[in-house]
């Protein structure tokens, strides 16, 4: 694993200070951005991809609640977190977790921010995007899903879409490019599965290639 | 005629033998630092050796435009792979590289000693391992999870992250498709560190060939047609400039020998002349040549080049002798006697002055005296034999160019009458070098290797892409043992944290950073728990959280082991890729361990030197120009010191040569006024001061002076050597003017300062001479 990789998550987990993984903030990432391109009303039939990302390109702002089962290797039962999503046209996307921790991850434009309370101090890092590639082709893929452009997601990822308008599967596989270094995204996740009524999504199921799991179930409380 | 037979077979069998000799035995060095001086005190000594075989000198800067970003990105890759499997390079990264197996795990089993990250006495507290626990477990809930998946069992201190963090240093350089890239995406960047020194231009020239070679299979490999690779780095920037040096001379004196051969012909009318006339100079750059290459061996390329600059007043001899071979003044045997004591003197003299160059004691410099002196030797010895008989008896001279030798004539009488003028002009100018005083000279060492400003720009660019910055000043540190320097160390870390603290530094590369001294880990192991008791303590610690039951269990056992492990040495690194990053930061020097930090952003110089005081004689606060000011001084003043004995050395050779103090005071008269002119005229004509290829051309100078006042001088003694000498003198003047005027054509600061210096001299020699001369009784004839 690279070295630098490897410092720039240590900055963070040891001292707070500095940044976050990148590889596990592609997966939030991916599920937090496809959970909020949520909101709307009308509801398809023989929906295909390119159907869906119009609708969903036409979602201004949003906001839902999540929670989130993470299974771990390391754990004896999995580890449950919650908190509220956020989402903001054209590039704001907030992830706050409030249990069982504190933090806030904000992707704004080209921004990163990530905010943690740690021994009563509140620790902020913020990042360039151009500082985590691997972050930048996730963040800018599904920014293009909400802009309606398939084109730019399908550059990272195999995607397949199956059931109804009333409730659809979106399967999103890391796009195998040829050159070892371009794979990248494998390493990061092996599949991400969303599940969603209209143009709510419902569930956002993210496999990593260790076999770990998390399964984030959301609710859109004002739309019920 | 049997002795001329005898002659010319000698002179064949020797040439072929110095063929011989120079095609089988010569090894052209290109070694750069045999012609920098020799440091007197330690820390000089230090920097010299670092210069020759240093980190700083060796790194290559790589970065390729063109194409779009992941085109690049894909070429960085390719590149990359390429070199690291060539085997040249120690390292070569470009910001996506990983730590290979060996290296990773000497780092990861020594993590307990080589940091205090994770292995602080609080950590394994009962209290201290809940902290750590509780601190993982909120990790794994964090968007940060993934990365501490791979350390989480083994390691849950971090100890091992702390490790690579120290390791990996504070280089913060952007990327793009994983690669680095500059901070406008515009390049790929890439580093480069190569097994061999920097100073070695041969090696550095084929590793430049290598990495192009391999560019282009890769342009190739990924499409990328539009891409193009820079090299950068010192090693990569002496090896254009030697390259640009080279085509410039190339055809430069392809130029120069074709321009003079011409004029040769307009001057004398004779093939013969053209063609034989060059025999002295070849002759003697040949035997030079050979007897260098049997002394020494092996020859540096600055030796050879500036060694024929040397023997270039060769050109003259045959001046000399076809001017008075013609058979209407007794032919060539009877011509060669009659100048021969004048040329002998003046040879003599010449060889004097080069001697001072073997006795100057710099090993590039010792080289380039005895080139010199067995060149000129062989070439007067050409002259004075060979030359004779390959010119027939019946050899006439016509009067050549008869509008310029009137003109000269006219001249020269006319200069005659200035003395006065001029010996105010040259109290002028001697008053001028005073005032200008140390700036005359060179002090700042690159320019000993003068480069284009468009190439400083390029690599001032590159490193601040890649943050690889000069570090100009530094600490350097010495013990008796490398375990003193790294306790010496640890203690000036301390004190430099608390400088950084302060704004008044922005970083320093310290070897304490990577490899703490024996006493300091082994202070770590006594605070290591026994795996009794961190068992214990982590059961009390893990109570109540989720964490699988036997998740630990390596982390006991691996706390254990490092607990009695043997502390970790130099040695230990010896042949990793870790190693390059250490071992330039501590080494063995002499009977001492040496250990340079490195000090950037340094902002308060003044605390640094108090800083080294504290510890007395052991640390040394070095600014990098400085020293190499301070040993271009000690280094020029020697010289100088050596041309004055050489200077002394040439009048006692010319009083005995001449019989008379006075007349060897006034010959001496002629090359010291034009030292004196010479040099305020080169220095306002080039930029930054007089340096060692100016002293060089001021070398021959001189030689071409005491000449010229030699000839200049016969002209007193009989009406005839109006007829001879005269046209020698004026012709020598010009060949030697059109050779070095090409050279001064160039854009090549050497060869420009060489052209420029001899050509200016030599044309003061030549006025200067008429100007001294002593005046004859009766009038001069008014053509030759």
């Amino acid at each position: 694993m690279c070295v630098a990789t490897l410092i720039t998550g240590l900055i963070f987990m040891t001292s707070g200070k500095k940044n976050i993984s990148k590889r596990h903030a592609a997966v939030m990432l991916a599920a937090t951005l496809i959970v909020l391109a949520a909101p709307g009303k009308a509801v398809y039939a023989g929906l295909t991809v390119d159907q869906l990302m119009q609708k969903l390109a036409a979602v201004k702002s949003s906001e839902a609640r999540f929670a989130e089962t993470r299974h771990s290797q390391f754990l004896e039962k999995p580890m449950k977190l919650s908190g509220k999503l956020i989402y903001e046209a054209p590039d704001t996307l907030i992830k706050q977790t409030t249990r069982p921790l504190n933090e806030t991850f904000t992707i704004k434009g080209q921004r990163l921010v990530v905010e943690r309370m740690q021994e009563g101090k509140k620790l902020q890092h913020e990042v360039g995007l151009h500082d985590f590639p691997a972050l930048a082709p996730v963040v800018l893929g599904l920014r293009s899903v909400l802009a309606g452009d398939l084109k730019t997601l399908e550059k990272y990822y195999d995607v397949t879409i199956q059931g109804s308008e009333q409730d659809w599967t979106l399967r999103l596989k890391p796009r195998r490019h040829g050159f070892e270094e371009d794979d990248w995204l494998k390493d990061v996740v092996k599949l991400v599965t969303m599940r969603g009524q209209g143009v709510l999504l419902s569930q956002v199921e993210i496999i990593e290639p260790s076999g770990d799991k998390s399964v984030t179930l959301i609710t859109h409380p004002d739309r019920r | 005629m049997p002795v001329r037979w005898r002659i010319l077979s000698a002179f064949i069998l020797l040439m072929s033998v110095a063929t011989v000799i120079v095609a089988t035995r010569l090894q052209v060095s290109s070694d750069l630092s045999m012609f920098l001086p020799g440091g007197a005190s330690w820390p000089q000594q230090v920097l010299v050796e670092e210069l020759r075989k240093g980190a700083n000198g060796r790194l290559i800067l790589l970065a390729i435009e063109g194409g779009d970003s992941a085109v690049r990105a894909r070429a960085s890759q390719e590149l990359a792979a390429a070199l690291q499997h060539s085997g040249h390079f120690v390292y070569v990264t470009n910001g996506s590289g990983s730590l290979p197996g060996r290296e990773r795990s000497l780092l990861m089993t020594n993590r307990y000693l080589l940091s205090d990250g994770g292995s602080a006495e609080e950590l394994f507290s009962a209290a201290g391992l809940r902290g750590m626990l509780e601190a993982r477990l909120a990790d794994l809930a964090s968007v940060a999870a993934p990365l501490i998946k791979t350390y989480l069992a083994n390691d849950p201190g971090l100890a091992g992250l702390a490790v690579l963090r120290q390791w990996a240093g504070e280089r913060d350089i952007r990327k793009s498709n994983g690669v680095w890239v500059s901070p406008d995406q515009q390049r790929a960047l890439l580093l480069a560190y190569p097994r061999s020194a920097g100073s070695n231009l041969d090696e550095q020239e084929q590793l430049a060939r290598k990495i192009r070679g391999e560019f282009v299979a890769t342009a190739a490999k990924v499409n990328g047609s539009s891409l193009a690779l820079i090299l950068s780095g010192p090693a990569m920037i002496a090896v254009d400039s030697r390259n640009e040096i080279r085509s410039d001379a190339q055809w430069l004196s392809v130029f120069a020998s074709v321009t003079a051969m011409l004029f040769l012909y307009l001057a004398f009318r004779s093939w013969r002349v053209v063609m034989f006339g060059i025999l002295p100079l070849a002759g003697g750059a040949l035997a030079g040549l050979a007897i260098t290459t049997l002394v020494y061996g092996q020859v540096h390329g600055i030796a050879i080049a500036f060694g024929v600059t040397l023997i270039g007043i060769a050109v003259d001899y045959p001046m000399h002798f076809y001017s008075h071979a013609a058979g209407s003044m007794g032919g060539p045997a009877l011509g060669i006697q009659r100048i021969w004591p004048t040329l002998r003197l003046g040879v003599m003299t010449t060889l004097v002055g080069f001697a001072a160059l073997v006795f100057a004691g710099y090993g590039g410099l010792t080289q380039l005296g005895v080139f010199s002196i067995a060149g000129l030797t062989a070439a007067a010895a050409i002259t004075r034999f060979v030359l004779p008989i390959l010119t027939p008896s019946s050899f006439e001279l016509p009067v050549a160019l008869p509008g310029v030798q009137q003109r000269l004539l006219q001249f020269a009488r006319f200069l005659g009458r200035l003395r006065s003028v001029v010996l105010l002009l040259t109290v002028a100018a001697a008053t001028t070098l005073v005032m200008i005083g140390n700036d005359l000279w060179q002090t700042d060492a690159s320019r000993m290797a003068p480069l284009s400003d468009e190439v400083r720009k390029r690599d001032a660019r590159l490193r601040q892409d890649l943050n690889a910055p000069f570090a100009d000043e530094m600490l350097l540190v010495r013990g008796a043992s490398a375990e003193a320097v790294l306790q010496k160390l640890e203690t000036i870390n301390e004190r430099l944290l608390q400088l950084k603290q302060r704004n008044q530094l922005q970083s320093f590369e310290i070897a304490s950073r990577y490899l703490p001294s024996v006493a300091r880990q082994q202070q770590r192991q006594a605070r290591l728990p026994t795996a009794e008791s961190l068992r214990a303590d982590l059961s009390w610690a893990a109570r109540g959280l989720p964490f699988r039951a036997d998740l630990f269990s390596t982390f006991v056992s691996e706390v254990a082991a490092a607990r009695v492990a043997k502390p970790v040495t130099l040695a230990d690194f010896h042949g990793t890729m870790l190693a390059e990053r250490l071992e330039p930061l501590l080494f063995e020097f002499g009977e001492y361990w040496v250990a340079p930090v490195l000090l950037y952003g340094v902002s308060d110089s003044a605390s640094l030197p108090v800083l080294a005081d504290n510890f007395g004689d052991s640390v040394s606060y070095v600014h990098t120009r400085n020293v190499t000011r301070e040993m271009m001084t000690a280094y020029r003043q020697h010289s100088l010191t050596v041309f004055l004995y050489g200077a002394l050395a040439i009048l006692v050779v010319l009083i005995l040569g001449l019989g008379s103090l006075k007349l060897a005071l006034r010959t001496l008269l002629v090359p010291l006024s034009v030292v004196l002119l010479t040099m305020p005229l080169v220095y306002v004509m080039v930029d930054g001061g007089l340096g060692l290829f100016h002293l060089v051309a001021l070398l021959l100078v001189v030689g071409l002076g005491i000449d010229y006042a030699l000839f200049f001088n016969r002209l007193y003694r009989r009406e005839q050597e109006w007829h001879s000498t005269f046209p020698a003198l004026w012709k020598s003047w010009l060949t030697t003017v059109l050779v070095f005027g090409s050279l001064a054509l160039s854009d090549t600061v050497v060869l420009q300062a060489i052209g420029l210096t001899v050509s200016i001299g030599v044309s003061l020699c030549f006025v200067l001479g008429a100007v001294w001369m002593r005046r004859r009784p009766v009038t001069i004839p008014g053509h030759g």
